[in-house]
């Protein structure tokens, strides 16, 4: 059944049976509502020191009825008679207390508990659970923190403030991409990408690019995954909280899809009461916030017109033609090349100065919530644009939301979202090629005044074969335009005491258009581009379609077995839909004045359509016993099965198992002088597998035979790729120790956990003998884990009426080791990537490692430098048992002897990441900042050979000058050692001033706030900025540095107003 | 017990109609397990089940070996070029075709050009032995069949032959663990290839159901006899040689065509610019002991650009363009064949008579590669004329990817030795084959 309109086939078969449903279950659900007779309660809840705790959440026990108190900590509820009534916010334990009808209010003092043990999290789709109960790490991140960050991109806002989690900013670009990696890289093959979850609809953060065609089509940049990832469309103003499931255990409930951990998202949602607008205005401001050293010295060596001076040969013909030219004969590897050493006086420019710009930008966002105690709404309208630092790119983005929670019942209600995102982004070409931005200032000797035109206003050539570097700022358009929908609807019934059905169906639907311009180049002639930078000129359109689709239905029971000893229980069913429509036209040779493929060369007009689809069903069931609310052991199971499995595979078992045992809350502790010091302890340990289906294609079990365009003529080509035999998901099993710990009545609050992840049938694109009819098959045959500790600590160092100052510290260290990839510890694999960085996956070392030629050196380890005095490349005899291991070779002269060898030279997993954060708050003005480290991680400076090889750059200059030995650059050239540098940073990340503008009628509150964004890095980095990928959202091309654009710094000044 | 019983009485009191609908509803979406295919793609079963299928696959191995920087035609062509000093690298960027121009120990068997060389010949042999297994099977009507047994046995042929003329030894059967064997017998297997195909050809044309599908270019018959006769010479099989190069119709051009999506991958690739590879010098770059090119053979204006430019690739030949085609084979090719076997026979006035031909014969549309020169009037000794018909390989089949070759079957100076004419004999096995095969020689050969 080949069918590409399965979802509307599937909704349409199920409309009556839907229908019908639904309509029985109203009726008697409506019947059932006269059960209760209700009374209104009012009341206030402060903190321990009197002062009232606004959006405290006051709820009937058992039930979801429930609302929140106002700013002055005051609510009021209408309950049924005789209830339980429970009172929690977050930061303090909760408190339950019995009322009666003849009760009408209820005051209540809340302690403070900074391991927020009561507070009820959701840990995906519509299951929630008290932080008491949980076996496991999770990591709360609240609206506040997104607040006031200097950007407008929700994974960029969580940067510093998610344990176990690297994230990463690749591109300086307002769209470009951004990678989360919870606990370390988890596949070979496919992707470490968490799976997100917004208010329960699996949401897609795939990037999927319609507008880097010229680059994509090509093959220019193999591996990288290009562009935007697709979490850019959602506004962080929209988040009310995120938890951040790293672990393995906790994610088991999303079975094959959770062994990159779960990144679950709550959006805002209206609040009882009178209307309330929350407005807020910001402006910003982007600059470049370090540059790279190009040299302005008028000097070249040879003659003006030869290329790469400092590296390239110079024959006796061209030494005769250009009179004044002097050689020196320099060895390297054995053979002897003549370099001019001659100087000559050339004019000298930084090119940079043309393309970069100071931008600016702006978000401004609206909503208003309101409601009473049966209904609830949250509105939202927002638009934000932001320009770039390098000329003509720029982000926009609208969005409109709404939210209505509507009771139906004292036992039933239903919540229904809807989202719509509209976002633009102009772009240019991304690094890796030489005609992007930055990398054509590279790759272009700078002796050429690039603004200079001809009479026509065309841009001039510079060095032969060399894009001048204005045109792509100027001339080349690629832009991107999505339409996302994002909806929801959940219901929620409590039709008896203890007994909970929840079901939700949500679909992400979006729609991206990209176009793609490369006008002919004016100065071709001249010039004489090669082929892959469209000389004649380069347009393609696309238009990618996806739709996702998640609908679960989760039934929870909860009994109290004895008094001490209580059960919860929950079954699941789980279906998802997966479907991606992706169209594309692309060609040559363009027409004046047509910017689109209708204008290319019919005769160079190729299109492509790609369906890519896979469903995946679960269902899964959990029991938890707690004892006293002090110990907890949870079980589940998941089976899964999906389209993407062979039919073999296709029975998937998950099973988990945790315990939680809050230590602190037993009488010995309670009663003991140790409180007094230690208030808190709470112990958790879990086991728990997942898998992850993102390494397997939809189509990896079958051997494809692909269409090709050949001379108007049907063709199909066997795969080069030969068919998996058994596809399955690759499977983690994940073991997790941890303790939250709260000591000096809970002003320091410490969360640290362990983890030993061991991934096994990880999915490897093995490479066959081309004997067999194949290069590669893909196997599940890989196996890796990830070892590490997270460490948080909170600090709440002065708390008084008028002045607050607290802490926050993360530390987090993670391990990362590939065990065997195809049974053989030499089965390497390399990541080719264009700018030619030695990445490869070698057993027992970290993925994505760089390895290739060291320097030759002493036993000191000084080098060990040619009899000219030059750095060289370590020879010896290469091990047959470890390739990364090697014997030096040295002659009788102490000289590099035997074959190059090659080891480990560098590992973009760094040592350790970590934050420090620090909020301040006096009378009316609060200050936040946000250090980020990033520490003991390797960049491979791909640009900084480039540069000097061109004769642009530090060592070129010192050469000119004298002050490095002549020869030094062309030395370099073939030790991929010299292209790695410490990429460890300390950086500024945040900093905000906000003050609180003094009250006037009608506004509740307002404030006006000062905000920097990466305003200082401390590194020791050659080039831009050390974070940075040229692999963009690739998670297996990283730390690889070749003309990204470099993340810029941020001002921003902002207003906030409530009515 | 007591618990079960509870959730049961829970269950009981459930609005039980409503719940029953919405699992019903669950099961019958968890149960759906369809069957999701790829729509823009093909399986084995359906590609090779079919007689269009099996002719669309033929265009496939065309393509695989003509088209990209990754095909045979690019590599063998660049490979041989460099090594036997035709060619030059214009930016040491591209780092695996400077290695090549290096020579010696700077080929490696991480080679990317020889693996790509290695890589898609192999893929061609057993797409092409797919086709050859299913041919008989489908349906159809003879003369279909046997051009198309026609087709996929020419690209076997060529893949294996052109794999022989750079490697020792060479995995023949499409298997894990393929053994290797004797470049000579690879030869014999691809002349076996071929006679089989020629039988099965028979004097039959092919049908307009092929030829409305085939991609156009390539004369089956010609191309068949033309390939006998090159591998035969290359075995030392003269009279085989002679037979065969004699059965080619020198007026039909066979030709691997081009547009502008598939380019020409050594117009594309190298010779729209000046950035990878060009011709050391416009003279072909005869050796020193050879005498330079006469000033006025007009083959120096078909192969080079007269006048040197900065952005202008000196190159041109066959590579003039996207849509530019590139003989299979040319008619020189086969007088020289003539020429060779009759003077290795002793035949020397056959030898000259062939060799005359090549040397008098003008550019022509169908036959561009014209000397336009004076007949042979150097000694009439076996070795002389040997010489000049090695000469005139050099010039008249100026990067065919057949230097390499002809360099060891003439016997000229090896690599190492001074005046060497190429900086390598033999190139070293694949890495990726030899990772992956436990059948690979246990050396690579040393030079």
């Amino acid at each position: 059944m080949r069918k590409n309109n399965y979802v509307q086939a599937v909704l349409l078969a199920g409309r009556a049976r839907y229908l019908r449903a639904i309509g029985a279950i109203f009726v008697v659900f409506f019947a059932m509502n006269a059960w209760s007779q209700s009374f209104t309660l009012k009341g206030k809840v402060t903190d321990t020191s009197g002062q009232p705790i606004p959006g405290a959440t006051v709820q009937v026990a058992g039930t979801t009825t429930g609302t929140a108190a106002n700013v002055a900590g005051e609510y009021s509820l209408s309950v049924p008679a005789n209830a339980r009534i429970t009172i929690s916010a977050i930061g303090y334990g909760s408190v339950t207390r019995e009322v009666s009808t003849n009760q009408s209010s209820l005051d209540v003092s809340l302690r403070e508990d900074q391991m927020n043990l009561d507070e009820v999290v959701v840990v995906g789709s519509t299951v929630k659970t008290s932080r008491r109960q949980l076996g496991n790490a999770i990591n709360s991140v609240s609206a506040e923190s997104l607040e006031k960050t200097g950007t407008n991109n929700l994974v960029t806002a969580l940067q510093g403030k998610v344990p176990g989690a690297q994230i990463t900013q690749n591109s300086g670009d307002p769209a470009g991409g951004m990678t989360i990696r919870l606990r370390g890289v988890k596949s070979i093959a496919g992707s470490s990408d968490p799976l997100y979850v917004i208010d329960g609809v699996i949401v897609n953060n795939e990037t999927s690019s319609v507008s880097q065609l010229a680059l994509s089509l090509g093959s220019q940049a193999p591996n990288a995954a290009l562009g935007t990832n697709r979490l850019a469309d959602i506004n962080p103003n929209d988040i009310e909280s995120i938890n951040v499931i790293n672990g393995a255990a906790a994610a088991a409930q999303y079975g094959s899809r959770a062994a990159n951990g779960v990144v679950v998202i709550t959006t805002k949602r209206g609040k009882s009461g009178a209307p309330k607008v929350n407005f807020s205005t910001g402006f910003s401001m982007n600059e470049l916030r370090k540059g790279v050293f190009i040299t302005t010295l008028g000097k070249q060596f040879g003659w003006s017109g030869l290329r790469l001076h400092t590296i390239g040969g110079v024959s006796a013909a061209q030494v005769a033609a250009n009179p004044g030219t002097t050689t020196v004969g320099i060895v390297r590897d054995g053979a002897t090349t003549q370099l001019a050493n001659n100087l000559v006086d050339v004019t000298r420019y930084n090119y940079f100065d043309q393309i970069f710009r100071t931008a600016y930008g702006n978000d401004n966002n609206i909503s208003v919530t309101g409601g009473n105690d049966r209904t609830q709404y949250f509105v939202g309208a927002s638009y934000m644009k932001n320009e770039g630092i390098v000329k003509g790119v720029d982000f926009r983005r609208m969005g409109l939301r709404l939210r209505i929670d509507q009771r139906l019942a004292d036992w039933a209600k239903f919540s229904a979202g809807l989202s719509y995102t509209n976002s633009f982004s102009n772009e240019k070409p991304n690094g890796n090629v030489f005609y992007s931005p930055i990398n054509s200032v590279t790759i272009t000797n700078n002796i050429y005044d690039i603004t200079q035109r001809d009479a026509g206003g065309n841009l001039l050539a510079v060095e032969p074969t060399r894009v001048n570097p204005l045109t792509t700022v100027e001339a080349m358009q690629f832009t991107q335009a999505v339409n996302r929908t994002v909806t929801d609807f959940q219901l929620n019934l409590t039709p008896l005491k203890g007994l909970s059905v929840d079901w939700i169906v949500g679909v992400d639907n979006f729609s991206q258009l990209g176009k793609n311009y490369i006008p002919p180049y004016p100065y071709q002639a001249s010039a004489g581009l090669p082929p892959e930078r469209y000389p004649d000129g380069f347009a393609a359109n696309a238009n990618n379609n996806v739709t996702q689709l998640n609908t679960d239905l989760n039934i929870g029971y909860e009994k109290d077995l004895t008094k001490d000893l209580k059960l919860s229980a929950l079954a699941g069913i789980q279906y998802q839909f997966y479907q991606s429509d992706f169209t594309r036209a692309s060609g040559l040779n363009t027409a004046p004045f047509i910017e689109t493929v209708s204008g290319t060369a019919s005769t160079t007009v190729t299109a492509g359509y790609g369906l890519d689809r896979y469903n995946l069903s679960g269902v899964f069931g959990q029991l938890t016993l707690g004892y006293k609310n002090i110990a907890f052991l949870t079980g589940a199971v998941r089976r899964d099965r999906s389209s993407k499995f062979s039919a073999t595979e296709t029975n998937q078992l998950y099973p988990k198992l945790s315990g939680s045992l809050v230590l602190s809350d037993l009488d010995f502790w309670k009663n003991s002088s140790l409180n007094n010091f230690w208030d808190g302890a709470k112990l958790r340990a879990s086991f728990g597998e997942a898998g992850n289906l993102t390494g397997i294609g939809s189509y990896s079990r079958f051997w494809q035979f692909s269409p090709a365009p050949f001379l108007g003529r049907g063709t199909l080509l066997p795969g080069s790729t030969l068919a998996n035999p058994r596809v399955r998901p690759e499977r983690m099993s994940e073991l997790e120790f941890g303790a939250d710990l709260s000591f000096l009545k809970n002003r320091l609050g410490v969360t640290i956990t362990a983890y030993n992840q061991q991934i096994k049938d990880l999915v490897v694109n093995r490479e066959l003998a081309p004997s067999t009819g194949g290069t590669g098959i893909i196997n599940n045959v890989g196996s890796m884990e990830n070892k590490g500790i997270e460490l948080g600590i909170n600090v709440t160092a002065v708390k008084k009426k008028d002045l607050s100052v607290d802490f926050g510290v993360i530390f987090n260290r993670n391990r990362n080791k590939i065990l065997d990839i195809n049974g053989s510890p030499n089965a390497t694999v390399s990541i080719s990537n264009s700018a030619g960085a030695p990445v490869f996956l070698i057993p027992g070392q970290p993925a994505s490692v760089f390895y290739g030629w060291p320097y030759a050196r002493n036993a000191d380890g000084s080098l060990l430098n040619t009899p000219q005095g030059l750095p060289q490349r370590e020879r010896g005899t290469q091990s047959t048992t470890d390739v990364t291991q090697y014997t030096i070779g040295r002659a009788a002269d102490g000289q590099p002897s035997g074959a190059f060898v090659r080891t480990v030279i560098g590992n973009p997993n760094p040592d350790w990441t970590g934050s420090f954060t620090g909020n301040l708050s006096y009378k009316n003005l609060g200050f936040r900042f946000l250090l980020d480290a990033v520490q003991g991680v390797s960049v491979f400076n791909a640009d900084k050979r480039t540069r000097n090889n061109v004769g642009i750059g530090d060592l070129a200059e010192a050469e000119m000058l004298g002050t490095a030995p002549r020869g030094t650059v062309f030395s370099l050239v073939n030790i991929e050692e010299y292209r790695v540098d410490d990429g460890s940073f300390v950086k500024l990340r945040e900093l905000a001033l906000t003050y609180q503008l003094p009250k006037i009628k009608g506004i509740s509150n307002w404030n006006l706030s000062l905000i920097g964004r990466n305003l200082i890095s401390w590194d020791k980095y050659n080039g831009f900025d050390p974070e940075t990928n040229a692999g963009n959202n690739s998670d297996l091309l990283r730390g690889v540095d070749f003309g990204n654009v470099p993340i810029p710094r941020t001002y921003q000044v902002q207003l906030n107003v409530s009515f | 017990m007591k618990i079960l019983q509870n959730f049961r009485n829970a269950l009981h009191k459930l609005p039980y109609r409503g719940v029953g609908g919405f699992l019903a509803l669950f099961l019958t979406a968890t149960s759906c397990q369809q069957e999701y295919l790829n729509p823009s793609a093909a399986s084995e079963t359906q590609a090779t089940g079919d007689i269009n299928g099996l002719i669309t696959l033929c265009n496939g191995l065309q393509f695989r070996y003509t088209t990209s920087r990754a095909g045979v035609i690019y590599n063998a062509i660049t490979a041989s070029g460099l090594t036997t000093r035709e060619l030059t690298v214009l930016n040491a960027g591209n780092t695996d075709e400077e290695l090549l121009r290096q020579g010696a120990n700077n080929v490696t068997n991480a080679n990317a050009v020889l693996r790509n060389l290695w890589s898609q010949s192999q893929l061609v042999k057993a797409n092409a032995d797919l086709i050859l297994r299913s041919v008989d099977a489908v349906q159809g009507d003879a003369a279909t069949k046997a051009s198309i047994r026609a087709y996929a046995s020419i690209f076997r042929a060529l893949s294996l032959g052109t794999m022989a003329q750079f490697w020792q030894q060479i995995p023949v059967a499409t298997t894990d663990n393929a053994p290797f064997l004797a470049r000579n017998e690879v030869f014999q297997e691809a002349i076996r290839t071929l006679e089989s195909a020629a039988t099965a050809l028979g004097s039959t044309a092919p049908p307009a159901n092929f030829t409305s599908r085939i991609v156009p270019g390539i004369s089956l018959s010609n191309t068949i006899q033309a390939l006998i006769a090159r591998y035969a010479l290359m075995v030392g099989d003269n009279d085989k040689a002679i037979a065969a190069a004699s059965r080619v119709d020198l007026a039909v051009r066979s030709v691997f065509s081009f547009d502008d999506n598939a380019q020409n991958p050594i117009f594309f690739t190298a010779f729209s610019n000046r950035n990878v590879t060009e011709p050391v010098n416009n003279l072909f770059n005869l050796p020193a002991v050879l005498a330079r090119p006469e000033a006025n053979d007009r083959r120096l204006a078909f192969y080079f650009r007269p006048t040197t430019s900065a952005t202008l690739n000196l190159g041109l030949g066959f590579f003039t363009a996207n849509n530019a085609a590139i003989p299979v084979y040319l008619a020189g090719e086969m007088l020289l064949i003539r020429a060779e076997a009759n003077a290795r026979k002793g035949d020397l006035a056959a030898a000259v008579t062939d060799l005359n031909r090549v040397l008098t014969k003008t550019p022509t549309t169908a036959d561009p590669v014209g000397a336009g020169l004076t007949a042979y009037t150097g000694p009439n000794t076996q070795a002389a004329i040997l010489t000049e018909i090695y000469r005139q390989r050099c010039m008249e089949l100026f990067m065919s990817g057949m230097r390499l070759e002809d360099t060891r079957r003439f016997n000229r100076v090896g690599a190492g030795a001074t005046g060497s004419e190429r900086n390598r004999n033999w190139y070293p096995y694949p890495l990726i084959e030899r990772t992956n095969n436990t059948s690979t020689p246990m050396n690579d050969p040393a030079d």
